[in-house]
């Protein structure tokens, strides 16, 4: 219990806060402090991100790999370059070929900073882009990207920063470069007279934060070409260069920023290899057959391949590569899966209806074309109608989706994608049977490239997850937290987490995604983020597993499961943070690869130098008060300093914070105090407690297992008989009982909120100590009779507070029969 | 697609006009008088009047209201036309009509007289028909009432006129919005302002009559004509009038054009309002005057214009919305002026030359090809010479004009040409991360520099802005769309970048200054209304696109403004055209009178510190050119040549006017706006870092971007953040003016220029100038030829060479010696300034 004596309780601060304008400075100091609204969702993200992965001082982390690709057919060395790379470090990689591990080089001071292997890759590798990490003793390392072509490799060298210092090229080439901040690099290359030269940088497509631009000058230094992004490969650049004459030309790589990255790796490659920068369809269903389209780029044909679409549910894509001839040079196409069925527009008998829950998959093939489908629906259901193209990153069409009745009348329908490709909420008006949806490009464009996915679901809905986290080494003897995101698509209920198969050395903990909350305006939104903590036992042997996390929502008529999907590898690219026009910060998403196809690999690591207890796993905190979380920080060795200790992010509940009341440098043990005002909704969540360390001069982040809060009321009024019968000039007791939560002690007013004409009633009133009342009411002669609803109303002082303010609770209604000799039975019911 | 001219009254007095003050005091008769009459007096002893002239020739009045000023114009044997109208001695022939004590003349009765004239010795008659005296004249609050508000002050934006009124009674800002004048008038606070029962107890008689307390004091007496017609508009019911009739077409100002042959003199202003209902009055007592210069030539309040000293002014004269600027331009008296006709290179100088003979202005020499090179180095590339390029160019005997020609297409062809009309265009287009994100801006500065590489057309230019769709990063055009998220702002943005006009006035009410109004400005913001920003599949990408949807509401009305030009309206909408198709069309077509003579204004000032029209994003007709002809002449030519910035450019910098030294004559001294003499300029920002990079030989490294990156080259205002280049007035492109950019001389900049980093460390450069030339053993003599031409892009003169080297000789440390020589010369005018 908290002090009852303050002047001011953490609940009554957080309700002036929540008087005062968004944005204010409205919290005392060291409410400033906490992890709460002050913090901007996506800066919550990144500190979630972080949080969550407890960083051991030896956990092994891969920051670059020499080289960056590999030729086929041909036996090379690989080096590994990190920290925590200690020797008998296993590579973890679907890498085909041979893997032979070295020795680290006899010129390497820190031995576990390098690890070297030697890759035989065979003739007959898939072209593409394979994940490497590592394991070690300490846990799982990041994954770093490592692409497969026929291209020979070599490295950039510097200097090479104009076009006088110009590094020469013998064509065809694969360049591993690096740009440290506004760096440039020239390369030299030789053509001959009407050579035409596949020109292509790779970065943004294997976990490189670079935005490259690459450009041509002819021998003079007069730039020929430039290309910043090329259809099809995102970020990333590519020219088609017909060289005019023989001759010397140079070729520029830098960033289109010129920005400071830490990763900042390139792919430069050059030589005569067919690309497509075309796709069609851009998906399929999940384990069908379906034909698929290359073209454009510099085929001389569209070339037909049937991709093998047996990918496990979860897994978003698979990489769909032009087939021979040789040399392979582009990284393969992400061609969509989905589990809904699917169909292509235009298909024979479709005459241009859109079956629900079928993706219909569709090409803006003319300039100004407009797609156009109908759509069966009934009055007042509500659909969500989803174009997916840009964000594909497959398709150059820049969609927009328009919903019209049969008069053509434009139907109103709102985006709620918040993202590239709308995606319209809508709800059929009154009498319309059948609607039209309108695909068209934003800016009136249109080609073979401009493919779309399309479909429209009810609105009852469905969900997607995600994990914010790409994998997770938990400590020995500690506790890992792991985000989870939900995108709600029309599902509002709440989703519980689990992950099946979790070794049982493992303890999981946490798990809740709310339905919906209150935002801080007190408008409802659905809650999107959930936590789930996995603790080891303290005997837990070292062992790795690849674990997915499923959410359980839906009815138990109607469940939906959804399995969450990994980032594979995520970063943040410096630069791309804007100030919009009102002054504000806008950070962006951090970058993932979800098409690598990795959920959650989980290893055991090394311990931590400290455990972060709390002594609660379930909480029941009383709407308006104050519930202290006591909490120690065990030190598991000596140099470890105790900064603060808080939380993880919390939902977005009004009124809903944590606060440290020992948040002094150095105090191991304390109490976090969960406020919440008069007006926090009602909901349950998970609180994931957080300690930051100072560790040897080291910051260091920990967190406990996740304590699951349930906001409730301070107490509940039960009617011991929920109708009562009263004749004229008569009597009758309403009697109940207060069923209090056990921190409640304040005494509870009762009262008949709207007695009937000539009726009365006396109120109660029922100290802590008691709980049962009785309201004795009176009738008038005269009275009228009938069958009326009444409410009894209650309110309550909050201990602990002073501003005066009551408890209201909501009235429970009860029915009074007012008649002659018979009154008819029924029931009380409460009212909410 | 064609224009036609819209009918509105309010375009015709487009043209020249003046500057005005808000706070323009409310002068009513009274005024000492008596200084320009004696100074007529001199003048008529001084020169012969041979002929007087009667403005009006003859005169009709069919109103007991109206009331006329007479003037009388006198030509002197010298060919000047002088007013005589206070000296004139005007005598009416019978009892039809009579002259008040201010001279104005009143109808009395009906019937026919003459008005005998006698001026500077000379006589002369006017015909009088006096008619329809008896016929009811109903008074109308928007004909009658409403100007007599104005003119008194009640509409002020200090009195009622302000934004929230005063003491609880709001007006509309001199009186642009009639019917919610009328509307405070009549019902606010239950309409105690009129007294239905005793019309002269009304608070609208008692307070500017001062018979109650009243804020602003006594507007008028209870014996003025004001008095007396709202006296008269009470009793008869206050009726408001039939707006349509009472509309004011067109003012007649005579005269339109003022020249005086020396100061002191006076000249008397006539004002008829036109209605559109055909009929005209003299409304001289109730228009406004305001001077743009009023130490040249002052108006009273009742129009008598007086000259203070030699100079240019423009006289804005308003009534009920219109304006008309009146030029004007007093002579010096100083004798022994001869001209001089210096050599014309081509019409600029024409038009030039014919205002300075006019002014009695005489130009200064041409520059010689030192001091051109360098300033057209700085002025075209943004950079000064390097050394090797003075001594060239100094050594070359190709007569001087073609080889400055030649001269100037080479530096037009050099790569920072593109850096440093690039960087104008940035700022204008608030090319800054903060609004496009990083990448977006490095797009939009592509697309710019691209754009100035080739030559764009200028109308293309801003066609292409205008109309740009799709993504930021792909059509780098649309960026123009995310510097400005909303319609009403993207119109400012638009207008007074490309028209060179400001509308933000008309956001809250009519402009007070101009034609524009309220309605005009939602109706023009209607272009951008339908203009879709939505969020593209890359990171801070965005996506312009135009929606079929979207309207502004005209607060006023609550209705939706639909999209109109306030001029030059096209003579076919098509359906189906985008908004900002046609606003494009319309803006940038040769027939917008604002569109070329803006950035012709624009580029020209440039070169001459100021513009023809100052400043050059607010032209408007209380803000005349100073070189009307001039400014025409560009405009057309620059039109003829097809919006080609180049061949503007080259003609500007070809003119004999661009090529005048910036040493003044007697007779031009005090000539800072005809372009007489060249104007320094401190370098700008980039231009000074440049110019100390190369003079030094010590390249400046700025973080994120590559290190060979001039500071001109920079992409926006946060690479080098709170340095040097912020201290010199680089503008943080926040806005689209031109004043954004700070050009002033400071205590601080002096500060850093001798103690600061930027010098200090640039001569001290180990692999700078300094260093080079001791290194290889340069005598004293060449180091001296080397940072002279090197700094100041000259050699130095022989005395200039005797001094340095008697500060070098027998120096124990050359190098610090050098140093010192070198860190002077950076810190004198000469290389601080474009001269």
């Amino acid at each position: 219990m908290i002090d009852g004596d303050r002047s001011s309780s953490l609940s009554q601060r957080f309700e002036r806060a929540s008087r005062r304008p968004p944005g204010s400075a409205n919290l005392g100091p060291r409410l400033r402090s906490l992890v709460t609204r002050c913090l901007r969702p996506g800066l919550l993200f990144l500190l979630a991100v972080i949080a969550a992965r407890p960083l051991s001082a030896v956990e092994p982390v891969l920051k670059d790999v020499e080289p960056r690709g590999g030729q086929r057919g041909k036996a090379f060395t690989l080096t590994l370059k990190g920290e925590g790379l200690a020797t008998g470090a296993d590579l973890i990689t679907n890498l085909p070929g041979t893997v032979s591990k070295l020795a680290p080089p006899r010129d390497v001071e820190t031995p576990d900073t390098v690890l070297s292997y030697l890759i035989q890759i065979p003739e007959d590798a898939a072209p593409g882009a394979y994940p490497l990490r590592v394991r070690t003793a300490d846990g799982l390392s990041n994954v770093l990207i490592f692409t497969v072509s026929d291209l020979p490799e070599i490295p950039e060298k510097e200097p090479n920063d104009s076009i006088a210092q110009a590094q020469p090229l013998t064509i065809p080439v694969a360049v591993s470069g690096t740009l440290k901040g506004p760096d440039q690099d020239f390369f030299s290359i030789t053509a001959t007279g009407r050579e035409r030269l596949v020109i292509e940088v790779e970065a943004r497509r294997i976990g490189s934060a670079i935005d490259p631009v690459v450009e041509v000058f002819d021998s003079t230094g007069r730039q020929m070409v430039q290309n910043d992004d090329a259809p099809g490969l995102g970020v990333d650049a590519r020219l088609d260069v017909m060289f005019p004459r023989a001759g010397k030309y140079y070729v520029a790589v830098h960033d289109s920023k010129f920005s400071e990255q830490p990763e900042n790796f390139y792919r430069l490659k050059i030589g005569s290899y067919a690309y497509a920068d075309g796709i069609f369809p851009l998906g399929w269903q999940r384990g069908k057959s379906v034909a698929v389209t290359l073209f454009g780029g510099n085929l001389v044909s569209p070339v037909v391949v049937y991709p093998n679409l047996n990918a496990p549910e979860g897994r978003e894509t698979v990489a769909v590569n032009l087939p021979g001839p040789r040399p392979a040079g582009s990284l393969p196409f992400q061609f969509r899966l989905s589990d809904l069925p699917e169909t292509l527009a235009g298909a024979p008998g479709s005459a241009g209806e859109l079956p629900p829950s079928t993706v219909v998959n569709g090409r803006l093939l003319k300039l100004g074309e407009v797609d156009r489908y109908k759509l069966k629906v009934s009055p007042g259901e509500k659909w969500i109608i989803d174009l997916q193209s840009a964000t594909l990153g497959t398709s150059q069409l820049y969609g927009s989706l328009a919903v019209y009745d049969a008069q053509g009348k434009r139907l109103e329908a709102k985006d709620v994608s918040g993202g590239a490709d709308p995606k319209l909420a809508f709800t059929a008006p009154d009498k319309v049977r059948e609607v039209t949806l309108a695909v068209s490009d934003l800016r009136g464009q249109g080609g073979p490239a401009y493919g779309y996915r399309l479909v429209a679901r009810p609105e009852a809905g469905d969900y997607t997850l995600k994990l914010a986290t790409p994998y997770v080494n938990v400590p020995a003897r500690g506790t890992a937290a792991i985000k989870v995101i939900a995108e709600r698509h029309g599902y509002d209920g709440p989703i519980r987490l689990s992950i099946p198969g979790l070794p049982r050395d493992f303890t999981l903990a946490g798990g809740n995604i709310a339905a919906e909350v209150l935002d801080y305006e007190g408008k409802r939104e659905p809650s999107t983020v959930g936590f789930v903590t996995l603790t080891a036992k303290p005997d837990t042997k070292p062992l790795t597993a690849e674990l997915s996390i499923w959410g359980e929502g839906g009815t138990a008529e109607h469940p939906i499961r959804r399995r969450a999907v990994g980032p594979g590898l995520m970063f943040i690219v410096n630069g791309e943070e804007m100030i919009n026009l009102t002054g504000d910060s806008i950070p962006t998403k951090p970058t993932t690869y979800p098409w690598l196809g990795i959920d959650l690999p989980v290893a055991l690591g090394a311990p931590l130098p400290a455990a972060l207890e709390v002594a609660d796993r379930n909480v029941r905190e009383v709407q308006g008060m104050d519930y202290p979380i006591a909490y120690k920080v065990v030190k598991q060795g000596a140099g470890i300093v105790t900064k603060n200790v808080g939380g993880l992010e919390l939902p977005t509940v009004k009124d809903l914070g944590i606060e440290n009341k020992h948040d002094l440098k150095g105090v191991e043990e304390g109490k976090l105090v969960l406020g919440s005002s008069l007006d926090t909704p009602l909901v349950k969540f998970d609180l994931v407690a957080s300690a930051s360390l100072e560790v040897n001069g080291k910051e260091q982040t920990i967190v406990a297992p996740a304590v699951s809060v349930e906001l409730v009321r301070a107490y509940v009024l039960e009617l011991k008989s929920q109708r009562v019968e009263l004749k004229g000039g008569g009597k009758v007791e309403l009697a109940g009982v207060v069923r209090r939560e056990p921190v409640f002690t304040g005494t509870v007013k009762i009262n008949l909120g709207d007695p009937p004409d000539k009726v009365s009633c006396t109120p109660a009133e029922v100290p802590n100590g008691k709980s049962e009342f009785s309201l004795t009411c009176e009738a008038a002669t005269g009275v009228q009779e009938g069958d009326f609803e009444v409410h009894l109303v209650s309110s309550a002082t909050i201990p602990g507070r002073t501003d005066k303010r009551e408890y209201t609770f909501p009235p429970v209604a009860a029915r009074m029969i007012i008649a002659g000799e018979k009154v008819a039975q029924t029931e009380a019911s409460q009212t909410r | 697609m064609t224009y036609r001219i819209r009918a509105n009254r309010r375009f015709q007095i487009l043209g020249v006009a003046a500057q005005l003050t808000l706070a323009a005091g409310i002068a009513l008769a009274g005024e000492d008088t008596t200084k320009p009459a004696a100074a007529e007096a001199k003048l008529l002893a001084a020169y012969k009047v041979t002929a007087i002239r009667l403005i009006p020739s003859e005169l009709v009045f069919s109103s007991a209201s109206e009331y006329r000023k007479v003037l009388v114009i006198g030509k002197t044997d010298q060919s000047n036309e002088t007013d005589l109208t206070r000296t004139a001695k005007l005598t009416p022939a019978g009892d039809c009509v009579r002259f008040d004590e201010d001279g104005y003349l009143h109808p009395v009765k009906d019937g026919e007289t003459r008005i005998a004239v006698s001026a500077g010795g000379l006589e002369a008659e006017m015909p009088v028909t006096v008619r329809d005296l008896e016929k009811p004249r109903p008074v109308s609050f928007v004909r009658d009432v409403e100007p007599i508000l104005n003119k008194v002050g009640c509409t002020a934006g200090t009195c009622h006129g302000a934004a929230k009124g005063k003491n609880g009674f709001k007006l509309s800002l001199r009186g642009y919005d009639p019917e919610f004048d009328y509307d405070r008038l009549i019902h606010d606070v239950s309409g105690r302002r009129f007294n239905r029962a005793d019309p002269a107890r009304s608070l609208i008689l008692l307070k500017p009559t001062a018979q109650v307390p009243h804020g602003g004091g006594m507007r008028f007496d209870t014996d003025s004509q004001y008095y007396r017609t709202i006296l008269a508009w009470l009793s008869e019911g206050v009726p408001f009038g039939d707006t349509k009739a009472a509309e004011v077409e067109r003012l007649e100002v005579t005269p339109s054009d003022i020249l005086m042959p020396e100061s002191g003199l006076s000249q008397q202003i006539v004002v008829v309002a036109h209605y559109s209902d055909g009929t005209a009055r003299d409304v001289t007592r109730e228009a406004s005057y305001t001077s743009n210069t009023p130490s040249v030539a002052e108006a009273t309040q009742d129009g008598l214009l007086t000259s203070e000293r030699k100079g240019e002014a423009a006289l804005l004269v308003r009534y009920e919305g219109n304006f008309v600027t009146v030029s004007t331009t007093i002579l010096s008296s100083k004798p022994g002026f001869q001209w001089v006709q210096l050599p014309q290179h081509n019409y600029i100088d024409e038009a030039v030359d014919q205002k300075l003979r006019k002014l009695r202005i005489l130009p200064s020499p041409p520059v010689t090809d030192a001091e051109f090179l360098r300033r057209v180095s700085l002025d075209l590339i943004g950079v000064p010479p390097t050394t090797d390029e003075v001594e060239a160019f100094l050594k070359d005997k190709t007569p001087e004009r073609e080889k400055r020609a030649r001269l100037v297409g080479q530096l037009m062809k050099r790569p920072e040409y593109v850096d440093h009309w690039s960087l104008k265009w940035g700022d204008l287009l608030k090319s800054n991360r903060k609004f496009l994100g990083q990448k977006g801006m490095w797009r939009f500065r592509d697309w710019v520099r691209q754009s100035v590489a080739e030559n764009k057309p200028y109308n293309q230019f801003v066609y292409e802005l205008l109309t740009a769709r799709g993504s930021n990063y792909d059509n780098p055009a649309a960026n123009y769309f995310l510097i400005a998220d909303q319609p009403n702002t993207e119109m400012e943005t638009t207008t007074q970048l490309f028209l060179g006009v400001r509308f933000v006035c008309a956001h809250c009410h009519d402009h007070p200054f101009e034609q524009w109004t309220n309605k005009q400005y939602f109706e023009l913001s209607a272009f951008f209304a339908q203009v879709g920003i939505r969020d593209g599949a890359r990171s801070l990408e965005k996506v312009v696109y135009d929606k079929d949807d979207g309207e502004i509401v005209f607060p006023k009305t609550g209705r939706v403004a639909p999209a109109h030009f306030p001029y030059l309206q096209p003579a076919h909408l098509t359906d189906g055209e985008g908004r900002r198709q046609l606003l494009a069309e319309w803006l940038t077509s040769k027939n917008n009178p604002y569109f070329a003579k803006a950035i012709v204004n624009r580029v020209w000032s440039y070169f001459f510190a100021r513009g023809i029209i100052d400043p050059v994003d607010d032209i408007r007709s209380s803000n005349p050119p100073i070189n009307p002809e001039l400014l025409a002449a560009l405009t057309k030519d620059f039109i003829d040549h097809h919006f080609d910035l180049q061949h503007l450019i080259r003609t500007i910098v070809d003119s004999r006017t661009y090529q005048l030294s910036s040493h003044t004559n007697e007779w031009n001294a005090d000539d800072d706006n005809n372009f007489s003499h060249a104007l320094p300029r401190r370098l700008t920002a980039e231009e000074l870092m440049d110019a100390i990079s190369i003079s030094t030989g010590s390249r400046m490294v700025f973080k994120d971007v590559p290190k060979d990156y001039l500071a001109e080259e920079l992409p926006d205002s946060k690479v080098g953040m709170g340095g040097f280049l912020d201290l010199f007035g680089r503008p943080q492109r926040e806005s689209p003016c031109e004043c954004e950019r700070r050009s002033e001389v400071s205590l601080k900049q002096a500060l850093n220029l001798i103690n600061g980093p930027a010098v200090g460390d640039a001569v001290a450069d180990p692999d700078g100038r300094i260093a080079r030339l001791i290194l290889k053993g340069a005598p004293d003599r060449e180091i001296i030829q080397d940072l002279y031409v090197a700094t100041l892009d000259r050699p130095p003169t022989a005395e200039e060479v005797q001094k340095a080297q008697d500060y070098l000789k027998g120096s124990k440390n050359r190098t610090e010696k050098a140093q010192d020589l070198e860190w002077a010369l950076l810190n004198s005018y000469a290389f601080l300034f474009n001269r």
